[in-house]
């Protein structure tokens, strides 16, 4: 297990990007993309607070491609329903997961009421959704666990795979901005976000503004 | 604080589109903070002028948000996340095309309205003449192309309803499926159903194509399919029909075949014919031709018994090849550029519809709810190239041929980027760019001059004797390779129409090119009074 600490996200991604690029090993995915991959990665960020939307913002001025417009990664974490245009969609797993709100009628009750608990946890995969062979795409956010410490919310959230270059950042993104709301709901201060992942890689045909990344402050 | 909500809302009201942290909005509102944010930039002040100046922002700072809060408590405005040690960000929260009124304390109004959709990074291209979206005013809120199951409706009333409602969702055509499943309805029922459907072309100006599946009609029904295409042809706004034929279907039903060629070449309407060795459907709408993948045709297919519609087509946009060649030089680098913009533009028009969408396209989820993914799931967006045999007549073929190439690859390379781009930030989407002709009558109001060269038949013989029609038919099949979006063959028929030999020609034409669509025009044919026109280009 490899497990990386930093005080912010911008931080936190360049650690892992590094330790990905120098400790990787590559293999040929699916699509035929040369893939460098470490196989389960901790990245504890004690600040989240601190600069979350950084690493969005300097992958949107790399020239990669069109980012996703921040209005639209927050809607998707929010709405209750997928209108078929996204293959899938967090927010329906999220709060309707088969007409439950894992949020508002579980996580904040729970929270409120027992504030130490460690049954605060929400799941995203879903079986009769997720578990077929021959589907095309399907979550790689599994669950979040909401955990109150010295009055800090602090969120531990498990991802089965992230492409830490261009999936991370908003990963992490959509965690904060969900960990905020509970937050503000339950009236506790913010703590440490962690991303557990099963398979943490990177593209090596992005290689090259990986190590741009690298070399800024 | 006079009037300090009015302000706000003024500096909003100016750029709709703006998200504004506390501090900027504090900065162009109130003087003071823009003092203070002199102070502690400036190195002439001290430690003691800095710490007085950061406590004197604090305060500024929470009574302004005082009334941040008051205005989204009124849903004016809205945060959209934060910076740097928790300073939120704020915006408008009105949505497109939404205009709100305020009164003042003042008493003056202040109406602010967002337009309804964002500047796109087309907009300087348009200005030049290169390119054009097509249908403007409904480019964000209508999709192009929707093709309607016409097999799973059970009735003639129930389709008419279906196609009345979708036609409102549609800038260019709507495609019915399987419309010779109708053939067994009574004739008058049927030719009702036509009357209705030119009203609905008429009040809407939109195309309407119903296609018929050649290998699936029954003899019995030939002479209904005869009278109901004279009929259709006679109508003032006609209803279009692509016939799904395969060269031995030609011969096998050789009589309603020829029926038909003679009522399109007398009434002088074009027939467009879909090659059946082409399993997806292929049409041609007002600005060009649509059509699915044909491997994603597969997958549909399925499942279509469960869909009552699928989208075809959402944006499209035409690039004019003379004139960004005039303009641009023809530059790789520039041509790839342009490429990109285009795509651009359709990735911000698809994000906008997507979170439209149950504005925009309720209609369609509410009678597809068993197969959501479907309806957008197979749709392609189209990049229509214009003058592309400027190229053929500046350089030669294969430069014409590489330049297509590349265009296709640069839009497949940006939709792969950003299919992979968005399902790595957990939102996957569906984004497709592909290539496809400019149709000539709706393009050429806006183009330059085409540099086209008709292929035009008189005979049979025409098609494996000549060496100028055969050389077009092989370079035109080359061309179609590099259309992924559909390639369409246009034939023109001139001189005396022998109705056996066009059977042949379309029979051999079929047989021995690939093409989804072949589109026979007679308006050259000799009628019985009608001298034979020359045509100039």
């Amino acid at each position: 297990m490899k497990y990386i600490i930093a005080s912010d996200a911008a931080e936190a991604w360049k650690l892992a990007l590094k330790l990905v690029l120098e400790n990787g090993k590559d293999f040929v995915d699916y699509d035929g993309r040369i893939c460098r991959e470490v196989l389960n990665m901790g990245i504890e960020i004690r600040n989240p607070k601190d600069s979350i939307a950084k690493p969005i913002g300097i992958l949107s001025n790399l020239g990669i491609g069109a980012y996703p417009l921040i209005d639209e990664v927050i809607e998707t974490l929010f709405r209750k329903d997928n209108p078929g245009v996204y293959d899938y969609c967090y927010g329906p797993r999220i709060f309707n997961y088969h007409g439950v709100d894992q949020i508002h009628n579980y996580i904040i009750p729970l929270l409120k009421t027992n504030p130490n608990s460690r049954r605060a946890v929400i799941s995203l995969w879903d079986p009769t959704e997720d578990s077929k062979v021959d589907r095309r795409n399907v979550v790689s956010w599994m669950v979040s666990d909401f955990k109150i410490r010295e009055n800090k919310l602090n969120l531990t959230f498990y991802g089965r795979s992230i492409d830490l270059f261009i999936g991370w950042p908003v990963n992490v993104y959509q965690q904060y901005i969900l960990m905020e709301k509970v937050a503000r709901e339950v009236n506790v201060g913010i703590g440490s976000l962690t991303t557990m992942i099963s398979s943490a890689h990177i593209f090596l045909e992005y290689g090259d503004k990986i190590n741009r990344v690298l070399r800024m402050r | 604080m006079v009037g300090v909500e009015e302000k706000i809302l003024e500096l909003f009201r100016k750029n709709t589109s703006a998200k504004l942290t506390t501090w900027q909005i504090l900065t162009a509102i109130d003087e003071k903070a823009a003092q203070i944010e002199e102070i502690l930039k400036s190195p002439l002040y001290g430690k003691t002028e800095k710490k007085l100046a950061l406590r004197e922002k604090a305060k500024l700072h929470r009574r302004v948000l005082y009334y941040l809060n008051k205005l989204i408590r009124s849903n004016l405005l809205a945060t959209y996340g934060e910076v740097g040690k928790g300073e939120k960000i704020f915006g408008l929260n009105l949505t497109s095309g939404e205009e709100i009124t305020i009164e003042g304390i003042r008493k003056i109004k202040i109406t602010i309205s967002r337009p309804p959709f964002p500047s796109l990074p087309v907009e300087g291209y348009e200005q030049r003449g290169v390119l054009r979206k097509y249908e403007e005013g409904t480019w964000i809120n209508r999709v192009n192309s929707i093709l309607v199951e016409g097999s799973n409706h059970p009735k003639l009333s129930t389709l008419y309803n279906y196609i009345s409602n979708c036609i409102l969702l549609v800038n260019d055509c709507l495609y019915i499926r399987d419309f010779e499943r109708f053939l067994e309805k009574e004739k008058d029922e049927i030719f009702n159903f036509f009357r209705e459907i030119s009203n609905l072309i008429n009040d809407f100006g939109k195309r309407i194509i119903f296609s018929i599946d050649f290998s699936k009609i029954q003899k019995k029904h030939e002479k209904k399919l005869e009278n109901i295409v004279k009929y259709c042809n006679s109508l003032q706004q006609r209803p279009n029909f692509v016939f799904k034929v395969n060269p031995n279907e030609i011969y096998e039903k050789l009589e309603i075949f020829s029926k038909i060629i003679e009522n399109f070449s007398s009434s002088g309407e074009p027939l467009t014919l879909q090659n059946s060795i082409f399993r997806a459907p292929y049409f041609r709408g007002i600005c060009g031709v649509y059509g699915f993948d044909e491997s994603e045709w597969g997958v549909y297919e399925e499942y279509s018994k469960k869909m009552s519609s699928i989208v075809c087509s959402n944006f499209t946009i035409a690039l004019d090849m003379a004139k960004f060649a005039s303009e641009f030089r023809l530059r790789v680098s520039s041509l790839e550029e342009v490429v990109k913009k285009c795509c651009e533009a359709m990735l911000i028009g698809s994000s906008i519809q997507r979170e439209k969408i149950q504005e925009y396209f309720k209609f369609l989820l509410n009678t597809n709810k068993e197969c959501l993914g479907f309806v957008f799931g197979f749709s392609r967006n189209y990049l229509r190239i214009w003058n592309y045999e400027w190229l053929r007549k500046r350089f030669d073929d294969e430069v014409m041929l590489s330049v297509l190439e590349r265009i296709r690859k640069c839009l497949n390379n940006f939709c792969s980027i950003e299919e992979t781009i968005y399902k790595a930030c957990g939102m996957p989407i569906r984004f497709r760019v592909v290539l496809a002709q400019a149709i000539y009558e709706y393009y050429r109001k806006f183009f330059t001059e085409p540099e086209w060269e008709r292929i035009e038949l008189r005979h049979l013989g025409d098609l494996y004797e000549s060496p100028s029609i055969k050389s077009k038919l092989v370079l035109a099949e080359k061309v179609g390779r590099m259309l992924n979006g559909g390639a369409i063959l246009e034939l023109y028929k001139l001189g005396k129409l022998n109705l056996d030999e066009a059977c042949r020609e379309l029979s051999y034409v079929l047989t021995t090119y690939r093409f989804p669509i072949i589109y026979l025009d007679f308006s050259g044919v000799l009628r019985r009074d009608l001298k034979l026109l020359e045509f100039l280009r």
